[in-house]
């Protein structure tokens, strides 16, 4: 009677494709964008032979994104592009698993589905079929773009199964942390969680020169393992196969092992009373933002200390075909040096560009959600101000994105302390991490006004503002805009290419005095307007 | 004095309007019921009140001042209970009543250990783990600790059980003994019929009806079942209507200010039983939706 226990799960997944009949497409599309935008970068690039060359050359891009294999114009597309488009499937994927399982099944609509002649794992399968069929979709899709794009036939399609194959890998990844967590918010954690430690195999694999047996822990260097356009080891591509069934069967095995609803790890009771000093709404936004705060922390921690171990590792080679670019990029990375470079390009990446940012504009959307979800409503109607709300909030905003940075800062400077011998890196680096808490100010700044006048597209244009900024970013990396351009951003006065002791303290002391103004701002048109 | 006046409020969405000139009078002490449908303009009245929404127009006071600037002095003296009772997943129901106690002032524990004794509910379950009912309690004992003059209830029973809800008209009637103002929205009649002094009925935006249940039911007519010994021509009554005949007994409805002379009438005709039905609350209430084209005629 085995086959009872799929039973509906054809129905189930045409009402899955008519839920993600948008966010499907955006995820798959996105991919693609992300891949065109290299090629059309790469091809754009008056000179991207040299540009390429000189690329990998550089001891800290190969340890940050890995060497460009092959050495040619595929090599470079594969390099950032297929990269960036194996992380979004990587995420599409996991994320629409939980959003059809661990969700549903959070929310009670699950109920509804179970209560019909639905089979036991009818709404695991018909998830994971869509989220592998997704992620098939977005591989050959990516093959005929390539082979559009007049690269050969075999590398693009080994380069797209590959892809594939990271995607199907971490749909069973979104699958397992489903079953093992109760609320779709921990499991969505758990999978960005296992993102992180393959981010950690990523960068060992790219110090250790690109092929390392680390790559097989990293989904989305598995091309570093299959070699599209190069080796083209097509029959690995099994491997992978194997290995994203794992996290699958282990899913289905779990699923029968548990109650519909709970998960694997058993709810605790709470205290019965409030500890005394849990009375003002900034204890309440301690208290919601803290775990947060606390988990980025940790991964800071973690993810700093091993980079910061690793940099001895970095070769301090200059070669003579880099120094002569004439980019005002690789002129700062010379300047820095290769190990100083890569702590500096490090920081930055985490703690302003890749991840701070994120941290920033999460936690004052986190309003949005309160207000949304009608918490504000409780704390509003008694006698607590709008502005004492809004401003405890950021309040914590601003206090725990300084501390992560202290914690980023101190980590990284004391592995790259320790693992060197060498002391006189730690409040360097130390000052680079702290020299981020201004810009990161900012970010918050300029999200509490948006969430103040215009909550409903606040959320959209912080992304899209941190986007373009970013853009801006990888525009004057290749030489294509000026440091006047990046001077609009709030990226270039704690940048990565000024040497920490050179960075001028006075435009820091002016974001922080801009975020402020923002903030400000921001509350009186919170005050303004109308709740909910 | 008036704890709650509201003149001409009107507030719109862009375009749709959705409050179309509510006059509402909440007199000091009595517990006064706001009744009407899902979608007639309840919850944006509250909101308005609370100072959550901007009203387009009209005018609005509360305990004598102005919600929207004065929300902070205001709230001190107020407890709401929101129709919809969203609560923090990750906190226990005692931390939230505890919290939200704390942001008024001090805690009776004495009370608190009462309320939850009388609701009957686990203080050490986590919010995300309550059922409905369960996330109501959490807010209405929260709103019966706090010491406040005036009492702001959406909808406050939705999920309750039965037992729940008696517990809940005796705070009521706890609340009403100490002097303290009610202002109930609710579309469970029996609920507001057995509560309040007076009601209030709104309609697309605004106010159709108000009085007490006394004076609303003069308003409608009173139903009457008589079984005859005599045979008699009802249709030459004045203020008689839906005359029908079953099973030897008439049943008919009779205006209020008609009662005299149709008793006068009957009386000689041999009375061997009657029954006359005040018009319930819901009888009054489908006067004013009863008909869903009625509305759109008007228009």
């Amino acid at each position: 009677m085995k086959q009872n226990h799929f039973a509906g799960t054809g129905k189930l997944l045409k009402l899955y494709l008519r839920r993600d009949r948008i966010i499907l497409p955006i995820w798959i599309l996105l991919a693609l964008m992300l891949i065109n935008g290299q090629v059309s970068f790469t091809k754009a690039m008056p000179d991207w032979q040299m540009f390429i060359n000189e690329l990998s050359a550089s001891p800290i891009t190969s340890a940050i994104l890995g060497p460009i294999v092959p050495l040619s114009i595929e090599g470079a597309i594969l390099w950032r592009g297929l990269l960036q488009a194996i992380i979004t499937v990587m995420f599409g994927a996991s994320l629409t698993v939980i959003r059809h399982t661990r969700t549903e099944e959070a929310s009670g609509r699950n109920e509804l589905i179970l209560g019909r002649p639905v089979g036991r794992y009818a709404n695991l399968s018909a998830a994971l079929i869509l989220s592998c069929g997704g992620s098939l979709l977005a591989g050959l899709l990516t093959a005929v773009f390539l082979m559009s794009n007049g690269f050969a036939g075999s590398g693009s399609l080994l380069a797209g199964l590959t892809l594939a194959a990271s995607g199907c890998f971490f749909a069973g990844i979104g699958g397992l942390c489903s079953q093992i967590f109760e609320h779709s918010g921990s499991a969505r954690g758990c999978v960005f969680g296992v993102y992180m430690l393959t981010m950690v195999a990523m960068v060992l694999n790219n110090i250790g020169g690109g092929y390392t047996g680390w790559a097989w822990f990293a989904p989305e260097a598995w091309f570093r393992i299959t070699l599209p356009f190069g080796g083209n080891h097509a029959w690995k591509l099994l491997i992978f196969i194997v290995l994203s069934a794992l996290p699958m069967v282990l899913s289905y095995m779990l699923l029968v092992r548990r109650d519909m609803g709970a998960g694997l790890i058993v709810r605790k009771e709470g205290s019965a009373d409030a500890p005394p000093r849990f009375n003002s709404p900034m204890a309440l936004a301690w208290r919601q933002q803290k775990g947060s705060i606390l988990v980025w922390a940790i991964g800071m921690a973690w993810l700093g200390g091993i980079m910061g171990m690793g940099t001895p590792n970095v070769s301090e080679a200059i070669s003579s075909s880099f120094a002569h670019m004439d980019t005002e990029w690789a002129s700062a990375i010379v300047k820095l040096g290769n190990q100083e470079g890569f702590m500096a390009i490090l920081i930055y990446m985490l703690g302003l560009m890749g991840g701070l940012s994120v941290f920033a504009i999460t936690v004052v959307q986190r309003l949005r959600r309160e207000e949304k979800e009608h918490y504000a409503e409780m704390v509003l109607s008694r006698p607590v101000s709008c502005s004492n709300w809004m401003v405890s909030y950021l309040a914590v905003a601003f206090a725990g994105s300084a501390l992560i940075l202290l914690v980023l800062g101190l980590a990284s400077g004391l592995g790259w302390s320790v693992a060197s011998g060498e002391f006189s890196h730690f409040l360097r680096v130390l000052g680079m991490s702290l020299s981020k808490i201004p810009p990161v100010w900012t970010i918050i700044g300029i999200a509490a006004l948006l969430y103040g006048w215009i909550p409903r597209i606040g959320s959209i244009l912080n992304w899209l503002i941190l986007g373009i900024f970013i853009f801006i970013e990888m525009l004057w990396e290749v030489g294509i805009v000026g440091w006047s351009a990046m001077q609009w951003t709030y990226f270039a006065y704690a940048h990565y290419s000024i040497p920490i002791h050179e960075l001028s303290i006075v435009p820091l002391i002016v974001l922080t005095v801009i975020a402020a103004a923002l903030t400000w701002l921001g509350v009186i048109g919170f005050k303004r307007r109308s709740i909910g | 004095m008036n704890v709650i006046e509201t003149r001409k409020l009107t507030k719109s969405y862009g375009k749709q309007e959705a409050l179309h000139g509510v006059d509402l009078t909440v007199r000091q002490g009595e517990v006064y019921g706001f009744i009407g449908p899902n979608g007639a303009g309840k919850s944006t009245t509250i909101r308005i009140l609370l100072g959550m929404l901007r009203k387009s127009g009209g005018d609005v006071k509360l305990l004598g001042g102005d919600p929207w600037q004065d929300a902070v002095a205001l709230h001190k003296r107020l407890a709401y209970v929101p129709g919809d009772v969203n609560l923090w997943s990750n906190l226990t129901g005692g931390e939230v009543i505890d919290f939200l106690g704390r942001l008024h002032g001090k805690i009776n524990p004495a009370r608190r250990k009462e309320l939850l004794d009388r609701f009957q509910l686990d203080p050490k379950k986590k919010c995300r783990d309550y059922s409905k009912g369960n996330r109501q309690k959490v807010a209405l004992i929260s709103a019966f600790l706090s010491d406040a003059e005036l009492l702001i209830l959406d909808e406050p029973t939705s999920g309750l059980d039965p037992l729940m809800e008696l517990t809940f008209q005796e705070c009521i009637f706890e609340a009403k003994k100490q002097g303290k103002t009610v202002f109930i929205s609710s579309h469970i009649l029996a609920e507001v019929e057995a509560l309040c002094d007076r009601v209030g009925i709104i309609r697309q935006g605004k106010i159709v009806e108000s009085g007490t249940l006394e004076e609303l039911r003069h308003l409608t007519r009173t139903t009457v079942t008589v079984e005859l010994a005599k045979p008699v021509n009802l249709d030459q009554l004045q203020g008689v209507h839906d005359i029908s005949q079953k099973e030897g007994k008439w049943r008919f409805s009779v205006d209020a200010n008609a009662m005299e002379t149709v008793m006068n009438a009957l009386a000689p005709m041999g009375i061997k039983s009657l029954t006359a039905e005040p018009p319930t609350l819901e009888e009054l209430f489908m006067r004013h939706y009863g008909d869903k084209f009625e509305g759109k005629e008007l228009k």
